[in-house]
């Protein structure tokens, strides 16, 4: 937890309103997301989590409030109004919950494909097949390699993506998220559907992803076990409103958790 | 015992030779790893740099003479580099299985006063730190990753530990070689445990002698020179892969591979096609139900292409054999009334001609050369399976389809080889001929005996073991076998497990377990019959396999225990076991037989770290099981063979 400090947040949300034909989804969210922390967001199905993740990813466009977002330089710069993929080149990549692969390509072409962004020569040079076309690939190659290597793809590198058993998959899309060089993770809930021995490597991997990497990552989860013991600070919604927030301990003492997770709530 | 001339010291110890290679031929790739998907080559200079590092950090750590340094890790360069440096010094190496739970790696750190260990990752740390090793000194991880955290001071990364010899070296660079000058080549360089069925592990001494007296006359006997290739895959604590990743290459010159990882060995197989390779039978049988599970799923055309190819192969092989010593080249007993080699017929009983020549080379172009490349064995000369029995028939399958194994026989007390298949004049159901240099002979009772400069030099702290083990100089292996005219060793079984049924028959156990593992869906077999009246056997089916086989039927199951316990299933090994009875001599055939509803493991102390049953460890947990096999049961004939889900 030594990565945890008190420095420019890695990213601030605001009083975030966001309404669907006067359904709120987000009423009023705040949070604050140190950098190097793994952030957990937990809450019932329709809480709002995801919302959350599709207004810091630019898909929504909130009615109101502010997400601010902090660049390598530590400059402070706000996401609301930027379009996706503006977000995504700044540092922020997702990992969907339902693997967002080419079936068709293969898991070291998934993860190239997850570095599009960052190809920024020209055609002419892939076409003539330049020193530096050939210098780039080597370079990304490379890169990707190093994912290859970090979650242990090795065996399925040219196994098309539509033949992996799910929880390979699941795995291939945490890569293609990581290929993207991002700052700041969003893990939308990356356990549901693993088995028991999936879900515990998968957790060794986020925290390796903390500790080797030191990318910020806010994960959601709807399940409380597996977030108390891996998270460093818990956010927990419910319909649109944070009801609890703090360290694992803090936030399992709460009693508006107990009441949402126990019983209450939207049952 | 007398000091080895600085001659014997260069020919003699493993860190001598890599210190010749590294003079003749500093330039000449070594070894290659593949990292991030490239394969990274080592020059014999480079080999013999790391090497020193290592040494020189050790050194630095007070690591002398006769200390014990571990190393529990996958097959990487590291861990030579590690097992070279160690005995630079004249401290012994001891490897330790990484599928050792904590309590089993405790027990070799204690009782061999492990100083230093090396570790592959976080998983072998924890184990290290967790158990109770008070002369343990230096933790040193390979990979760290997830380990940075942890406060044991003990614990240090490769890459500083490294760091820390590189700069002792380039400070001193002939030290050394001076090191490795004064080295003993009779002092035990090596401490090898076995994994024994019974018991407690023992750790074997290997001089540098042991290993190496024989190796030059044994890689010109097998025809090994410096352009073959090998992969090594196989853990490198069992002194198998030890003589094909240290023993040839140091003597031969020869270029060892070091895969992506363990679950990659297919894919790094095919991509470095060794030409010498090592396979233990359970690599051979996955291979051969890997072609025949396939084979069911191809087309029907395909599926006829294949069975002439093989049908082909059969009598060429069988032909060839009998050109070279007109017996089939398939040894049989005079006691064994087997039908295993009755469908051989005498038409066999000729030399190949022009047109088998030309049938052959039609199989090979359509189906042997795709299967090989498949297997990647296309380029293989030298097949060799050895440290357990593998079944003639499938061997006699391998030979039909152009891979011709050649069966070895040794223990780790002479070094890990006594005998082996010459490769001009295989015979199939031996294990050879004994290996230049060595003697052999058979005792009274029937045990295989051997002498010669392999001979260990004892066990560690175990005199008394030592002494029952080695009598004037000859290894007692345990093991029952006979030797023919010809000098070929055909070994019946293990002394301590042979099967005395109430008839007073005496058979192998792992004979017929091996009949039955010739089956795709039986990964494991438990053949039961010491004073029974009828054999029977516990079997553990391939889960892949029968879970494949029950998914194109639709037979819906669950776990593990539920498949074993369907009917279905077990009228599927019923008639298995069946066709293997067909193989096995009247006596043998298996009469009755259970489905475990569990897979063996280690952790449970069923298998040994080398993953061979523990016959009496399964005895003692199963005895319920087993007495129900036999339980107001008369013994059946095989066409009746029954069971009852377990």
């Amino acid at each position: 937890m030594a990565l945890v400090t008190a420095a420019t947040p890695a990213l601030t949300v605001r009083d975030l309103h966001l309404a669907f034909a006067g359904v709120k989804a987000l009423d009023g969210v705040d949070l604050t997301v140190a950098p190097g922390a793994l952030h957990a967001v937990i809450g019932p199905n329709g809480a709002g989590k995801t919302s959350l993740f599709n207004c810091i990813s630019g898909a929504y466009r909130p009615q109101s409030g502010h997400i601010a977002f902090a660049l390598p330089s530590h400059e402070q710069t706000p996401l609301i109004g930027r379009r996706p993929h503006h977000i995504a080149a700044m540092g922020v990549a997702r990992m969907f919950q339902h693997p967002a692969l080419f079936p068709q390509l293969t898991v070291l072409e998934n993860l190239l494909l997850g570095r599009h962004h960052r190809y920024r020569l020209g055609w002419w040079h892939d076409l003539l097949q330049t020193p530096t076309a050939r210098r780039h690939e080597i370079a990304h190659r490379r890169h990707v390699e190093e994912i290859i290597d970090f979650l242990d793809l090795e065996r399925v590198r040219k196994t098309p993506a539509a033949i992996l058993p799910y929880g390979v998959l699941k795995r291939v899309e945490l890569g293609r998220a990581l290929a993207m060089e991002p700052t700041l993770l969003l893990l939308d809930e990356p356990a549901a559907g693993l088995n028991q021995e999936e879900t515990e490597s998968l957790a060794r991997y986020l925290l390796d992803i903390q500790a080797e990497r030191g990318i910020t990552q806010i994960l959601i989860e709807h399940e409380l076990r597996f977030v108390l013991d891996l998270a460093d600070h818990v956010t927990v919604l419910d319909f649109g409103r944070k009801i609890a927030d703090g360290t694992p301990a803090e936030v399992a003492a709460h009693p508006a958790v107990i009441d949402a997770y126990l019983g209450g709530g939207d049952a | 015992m007398t000091l080895g001339t600085p001659t014997d010291t260069l020919d003699l110890t493993l860190p001598g030779r890599l210190l010749g290679h590294k003079r003749q031929t500093p330039d000449r790739v070594a070894l290659r790893v593949k990292r991030l998907g490239i394969w990274q080559p080592y020059t014999w200079a480079d080999y013999h740099r790391e090497t020193a590092a290592c040494a020189h950090a050790l050194h630095t750590a007070g690591i002398r003479a006769g200390d014990h340094v571990a190393i529990l890790s996958d097959n990487r360069p590291e861990w030579l580099f590690a097992d070279l440096g160690a005995q630079a010094l004249g401290a012994r190496s001891v490897g330790i299985y990484q599928t050792n739970p904590a309590d089993d790696v405790g027990y070799i750190l204690r009782h061999a006063g492990v100083r230093v260990l090396f570790c592959e990752d976080q998983e072998q740390v924890d184990k290290a730190i967790e158990v109770d090793a008070p002369t343990l000194e230096h933790i040193v991880v390979f990979d760290p990753r997830g380990t940075r955290a942890y406060d044991d001071p003990r614990l240090t990364d490769y890459a500083t530990w490294r760091q820390t010899g590189l700069d002792a070296h380039d400070a001193a660079p002939q030290t050394i070689d001076d090191w490795i000058g004064h080295l003993d080549p009779d002092a035990p360089a090596m401490v090898v445990y076995t994994s024994g069925t019974t018991g407690e592990p023992k750790g074997a001494l290997l001089t540098g002698r042991n290993g190496l007296s024989i190796a030059p006359d044994v890689t010109r006997f097998l025809g090994i020179t410096p352009d073959d290739v090998l992969l090594s895959y196989l853990p490198l604590c069992h002194v198998a892969e030890k003589i094909f990743t240290l023993y040839t290459p140091l003597t031969a010159g020869c270029v060892v591979h070091f895969g992506e990882s363990i679950a990659t060995v297919r894919q790094d197989l095919c991509e470095v096609s060794p030409t010498v390779f090592l396979g233990v039978p359970r690599i051979w049988e996955k291979m051969h139900a890997g072609i025949i599970l396939r084979m069911r799923d191809s087309s029907w055309l395909k599926r006829r292409l294949f069975d002439w190819a093989v049908r082909v192969g059969h009598t060429i092989a069988a032909r060839r054999r009998h050109a070279i010593d007109g017996k089939y080249g398939i040894a049989r007993r005079a006691d064994d009334d087997s039908n295993a080699t009755d469908d051989i017929d005498a038409t066999l009983a000729r030399k190949p001609n022009a047109i088998d020549a030309i049938r052959w080379w039609l199989a090979d172009f359509l189906v042997f050369r795709p299967l090989q490349e498949r297997l990647g064995l296309r380029r293989c000369r030298i097949p060799i399976t050895g440290a357990a029995p593998l079944s003639a028939d499938l061997i006699t399958w391998f030979h039909a389809i152009g891979v011709r194994i050649l069966e070895g026989y040794g223990q780790t007390e002479c070094a890990g080889v006594s005998h082996t298949n010459p490769p001009d004049r295989p015979r199939i159901g031996t294990v050879g001929t004994v290996l230049p240099g060595l003697e052999c002979r058979i005792a009274d009772d029937g045990e295989v005996l051997v002498r010669g400069p392999a001979v260990f030099a004892g066990y560690l702290h175990a005199p008394d073991a030592t002494a029952a083990t080695v009598h004037d100089g000859w290894l007692h292996t345990g093991d029952i076998g006979q030797v023919d005219p010809d000098g070929y060793l055909s070994i019946t079984g293990r002394k301590k497990e042979i099967i005395i049924t109430a008839g007073g028959k005496n058979l192998s156990p792992e004979k017929i377990e091996n009949a039955l593992k010739t089956s795709p869906y039986i990964k494991e077999a438990v053949a039961i019959g010491d004073r029974r009246k009828f054999i029977a056997a516990l079997v553990q089916i391939e889960p892949d396999a029968v879970g494949d086989y029950a998914t194109r039927r639709e037979i819906a199951y669950t776990s593990f225990a539920d498949l074993s316990a369907r009917p279905e299933i077990v009228a599927l090994i019923d008639a298995e076991i069946r066709a293997a009875n067909d193989h096995l001599a009247r006596v043998e055939q298996v009469r009755a037989f259970r489905l475990f509803d569990k897979e063996l493991h280690q952790d449970d102390g069923e298998l040994t770290a080398t993953q061979k049953v523990r016959r009496r460890a399964i005895a003692d947990k199963y005895g319920d099981l087993i007495e129900d096999m036999y339980r107001g049961k008369k013994p059946t004939t095989p066409s009746t063979a029954e069971a009852d889900p377990a």
